[in-house]
């Protein structure tokens, strides 16, 4: 067993590791209760309608079908939203706002009746006009989605303002202002496991008991206890695996309330399982934007002052769309010194399914705006996009500063970044070879990792741990971060090794429970290394002490000259020492043993912690997240003149890590999100009729890359330890590094290829061949 | 509705059902048989969670009905290990942090495995445009590459005669 303090930094074996390679691990579309019946969810087939009358009587007369909830039947109960607005009902409530929308439930013995019951459910609708273009849908006159809703003018739910600096003295005294349109996609987070949910009730207790793939046990449970009209100590949400959420799993969905009130109606257990289909017709997607970006420059390539004005299609409901702007705005300066910001976005509904968190939250957009325009502007000066970069990053000299927005940087090595990742891939060499179609493209970003406080009265960053030490010695990590593949039973088996000596292989870490665990606010943002990893580094220590103290006492010692290694607790410098497990044991079991006055009890610690950030004020200036780290991408690229495909040939990243946990899972993250990125650049997009139907929602027509279409990357991926004070582990958020900045460099490296921009995504063969055309135009007209 | 008995053997036991005849493999071995290291996610054949090998053969088990399996071998995810011994793919899947959510992991090991019997010299090259049957969501595919590759190296070696040794790299 490694010594104390081995475990940290080290690419242990991933504690869930055989569960997963051998089909053991249990997800909650695995699930199976005695007694449990189906449920499927009857959706609009219209992106916009006022429903009349919703009529279950043909259905309920479907041998098999046990129950139809209805509208009606949760007229009374809150509406639900992850975000600031209270927008969206969990039946339709007089109207629907998107095809795909929920208008009841069926619930049979078998998911086939269930199905099959569907249409039996007679939905009578008329159908209002269809709002797909949110520029159209901000225009005076248009249809109104959500008419009388506080908080809406129009149909703009949300405004967000960036101002800082003095805009328009730097536009004034620029040399060169540019300006560029840049249009974002709808690209859906599709995880492998589709939303699915078991609800139990329990009539003796009046408790209900949830099984489901979320991030958020323990949001899930307060808003299903709002909902369910029970105390929160009534409902019980137990996360077992998760297959992938990337930020598509936050917050109460409509499948999980109609789970936990038809298992109740019932007095029987009930499954919802969503189909691929209603993945991507019925659930969240990123947020599409349009950016209209102007850039104030100097002659030198300093960049003196940022102007823009975003449109957020946010869809039909606003769920986290309005923080997604927010926080789209805070780093859309990036790792940089621009000193003037100027952004005013909208959050604008439209008749498609609602956009809200996915991986990124808001800066993949703000990236690919920002590091296209920076290229735009550095060939327009006729500076190489690298050195247009060095220019106008933060300095390590400079540290610590803030953005000209307000965030706070105590380290950011993206000087180091670019160098590392410029070496990597052998840039001179690109450079001193070019090959006719084959572009080169660097982008640079800053990531969050915690935090995300944005409005005075949304404000808490709480991650939460309690750990047991048992009377032998071995421990139990309970917490409310919700691993989805990141590794946390691993990182968290790690910490507590490392810092209570126990044997690695006894440390049991807590799936998800909401009885097991406490408060928190579950995974997202890149905060649980962050976040929940400092709750446990905090309770850990804490027993810790109280072991030590009690060793101190039986080996007549000082509680600071002790050490943990491998079980024994030693005195530092000598072999004199006791098992850990004898010291656990007194503790729980033997008060003779105690210093005088300490009595006998449970080693149980709980930390929380509530990351020290900032809520921005009115002007978007304040540091709103835990800390943040950075990195320097490069990717390579050939364009095929003929069909306009773009093929990604090679890559590198080098990443700030602030501290490596864990060397594999971190680079697994940054990979990961890579490929995301590759499918967000090429290809993802979810697209719809004139009648607002989804065209492909479905693999074969949605298309995410596969295996030969990722470069084999690994070597040219680095971490930079920058090691943020901050924080007990010096650790930074990493897992949106790899997503961030990826279609930013692919689509710099298709203008390095082809000599013109792309500012759209994604970049489909038709845009590119677009494209081309302009190029040959260009150079056509240049040759007349 | 009509209902047909099948009898398979999976995992080298003996099972007997009666199933509707548009049942899919897939449920058969899911929700019939308890084997639920098997996953979907598609529905449509496109992302190879499903894959289970079917008389030696790595078969989409969403394509194919439990009817056409009748009479077959089927090997599961629970059945790729063997004596306890873990297979050299999940073996190197573990070894090499092939996956994240594990939630594709059965179909690519199974995948993987069969790829193996053939083609135990690949290449990287090869090991890429191997797996284009399989989606993976979360680890962009690299450090499955480098689980296949490694796992190449493990049949390989176990193959060798003893003394052979491996073709250091």
């Amino acid at each position: 067993m490694p010594a104390d303090g081995q475990l940290l930094g080290r690419s242990v074996p991933n504690v869930d590791g055989v569960a997963l390679v051998t089909g053991q691990a249990a997800y909650t579309v695995d699930l199976a209760l005695p007694g449990m019946a189906h449920g499927r969810i009857v959706r609009s087939p219209h992106a916009h309608a006022r429903v009349l009358a919703v009529d279950a009587s043909a259905a309920l007369a479907l041998p098999g079908v046990l129950d139809v909830i209805v509208p009606a039947d949760v007229a009374g109960l809150p509406n639900v939203s992850t975000g600031p607005l209270l927008d969206m009902p969990l039946l339709a409530k007089g109207k629907v706002r998107y095809a795909g929308e929920p208008v009841a439930a069926v619930i049979a013995e078998t998911e086939e009746r269930a199905a099959e019951a569907l249409d039996l459910v007679e939905v009578a609708y008329e159908e209002l006009p269809v709002l797909l273009d949110p520029e159209a849908a901000l225009a005076p006159g248009a249809p109104l989605l959500h008419e009388g809703l506080e908080g809406v003018e129009g149909n703009v739910c949300w405004r967000q303002v960036t101002r800082v600096g003095d805009v328009d003295a730097a536009f004034a005294g620029a040399d060169l202002v540019l300006s560029e349109r840049f249009r974002t996609s709808k690209a859906h987070a599709m995880p492998m496991e589709t939303h699915a949910a078991v609800a139990s009730w329990d009539p003796v207790e009046g408790a209900v008991t949830l099984w489901t793939s979320t991030q958020q046990p323990h949001v899930v449970r307060n808003v299903a206890a709002d909902v369910l009209g029970l105390p929160q100590s009534r409902v019980r949400v137990i996360k077992p695996f998760v297959g992938g959420a990337f930020g598509h799993k936050e917050g109460l969905h409509t499948h999980e309330a109609m789970a936990m009130l038809s298992a109740r109606r019932l007095g029987r257990p009930v499954r919802f399982v969503l189909t691929r289909t209603e993945e991507f017709t019925a659930t969240v997607s990123r947020n599409p934007q349009i950016r209209d970006v102007e850039i104030a420059l100097r002659d030198d390539g300093t960049v003196l002052g940022w102007r823009e004005r975003i449109v957020q299609d946010v869809g039909a409901y606003s769920g986290l769309g309005p923080s997604v702007l927010a926080l789209s705005e805070w780093v859309a300066v990036g790792p940089y010194r621009t000193p003037a910001l100027d952004i005013d976005g909208v959050c604008v509904y439209t008749t498609k399914p609602p956009a809200s968190a996915f991986r990124g939250f808001g800066n993949p957009q703000a990236t690919f705006a920002r590091e296209v325009m920076f290229d735009i502007a550095a060939r327009a000066l006729a500076i190489d996009p690298l050195e247009f970069r060095r220019r106008n990053v933060i300095r390590e000299r400079d540290l610590p500063t803030r953005t000209a927005n307000g965030l706070k940087l105590d380290t950011l090595p993206i000087e180091q970044a670019m160098s590392v990742a410029a070496d990597a891939i052998g840039l001179p060499r690109l450079r001193a070879e070019p090959r006719p179609l084959r572009g080169v493209g660097i982008a640079n970003m800053i990531e969050w990792g915690g935090g995300c406080r944005w409005l005075e009265d949304w404000d808490s960053d709480l991650g939460s741990v309690t750990v047991t030490l048992n009377a032998d010695g071995s421990a139990v990590v309970a917490s409310d971060a919700a691993d989805s593949g990141q590794g946390h039973a691993t990182l968290f088996m790690q910490i507590t090794a490392d810092l209570l000596g126990v044997e690695p292989a006894s440390v049991s870490v807590v799936r998800g429970d909401t009885e097991r665990s406490p408060f928190g606010l579950g995974t997202f943002g890149s905060r649980t290394s962050v976040a929940q990893a400092s709750a446990l580094h905090r309770a850990c220590a804490e027993l810790r002490d109280r072991v030590l103290e009690v060793a101190a006492h039986r080996l007549e010692a000082h509680p600071d000259d002790l050490v943990i290694r491998q079980g024994r607790i030693l005195i530092e410098g000598s072999s004199r020492g006791l098992d850990l497990a004898e010291v656990t044991g007194m503790i729980h079991d033997h008060r003779a043993s105690l210093p005088a006055g300490m009595e006998t009890s449970a080693l149980v610690a709980t930390a929380s912690y509530d990351t020290p950030c900032e809520v921005p004020d009115a002007r978007g200036y304040g540091s709103f997240a835990a800390n943040y780290s950075c990195s320097a991408t490069i990717a390579v690229v050939d364009v095929d003149p003929d069909s306009g495909k773009v093929t990604v040939v090679d890559w590198s990243t080098a990443e700030d890590a602030g501290r490596t946990l864990h060397p594999d899972m971190l680079k697994g993250q940054v990979q990961g999100g890579i490929a995301q990125g590759i499918g967000y650049a090429l290809g993802e997009d979810l697209l719809f009729d004139q009648s607002g139907t989804m065209l492909n929602p479905s693999m074969v027509d949605y298309q995410v890359p596969t295996a030969p279409e990722i470069p084999l990357m690994e070597a040219k991926l680095h971490t930079l330890e920058s090691h943020d004070p901050a924080h007990p582990l010096q650790n930074k958020g990493i897992g949106e590094s790899g997503v961030t900045p990826a279609a930013a460099a692919i689509a710099n490296a298709v203008h390095d290829a082809i000599g013109v921009p792309v500012t759209s995504l994604p970049l489909t063969p038709e845009k590119v061949l677009a494209a081309l055309d302009r190029a040959r135009a260009a150079t056509a007209g240049a040759g007349s | 509705m009509s209902e047909h008995p099948v009898t398979l053997r999976v995992n080298g036991r003996e099972q007997a059902r009666t199933v509707p005849a548009q049942r899919l493999l897939r449920d058969l071995l899911r929700d019939d048989l308890g084997l639920t290291g098997t996953k979907g996610a598609c529905e449509d054949g496109m992302c190879g969670s499903c894959s289970v090998h079917l008389d030696g053969q790595v078969v989409k088990s969403c394509l194919v009905l439990a009817v056409e399996a009748d009479g077959a071998a089927v090997t599961t995810i629970e059945g790729l290990a063997t004596a306890g011994q873990l297979h050299p793919v999940q073996q190197a899947l573990i070894d090499n942090f092939g996956f994240q959510c594990g939630f594709c992991t059965p179909g690519f090991a199974m995948t993987m495995a069969a790829l193996l019997e053939d083609e135990p010299e690949l290449d990287a090259e090869r090991a890429r445009e191997a797996l284009v049957g399989n989606i993976c969501r979360c680890t962009g595919y690299v450090r499955i590459v480098a689980s296949l590759l490694d796992a190449g190296r493990r049949v390989r070696q176990a193959a060798a005669p003893a003394g052979g040794g491996d073709d250091a790299r």
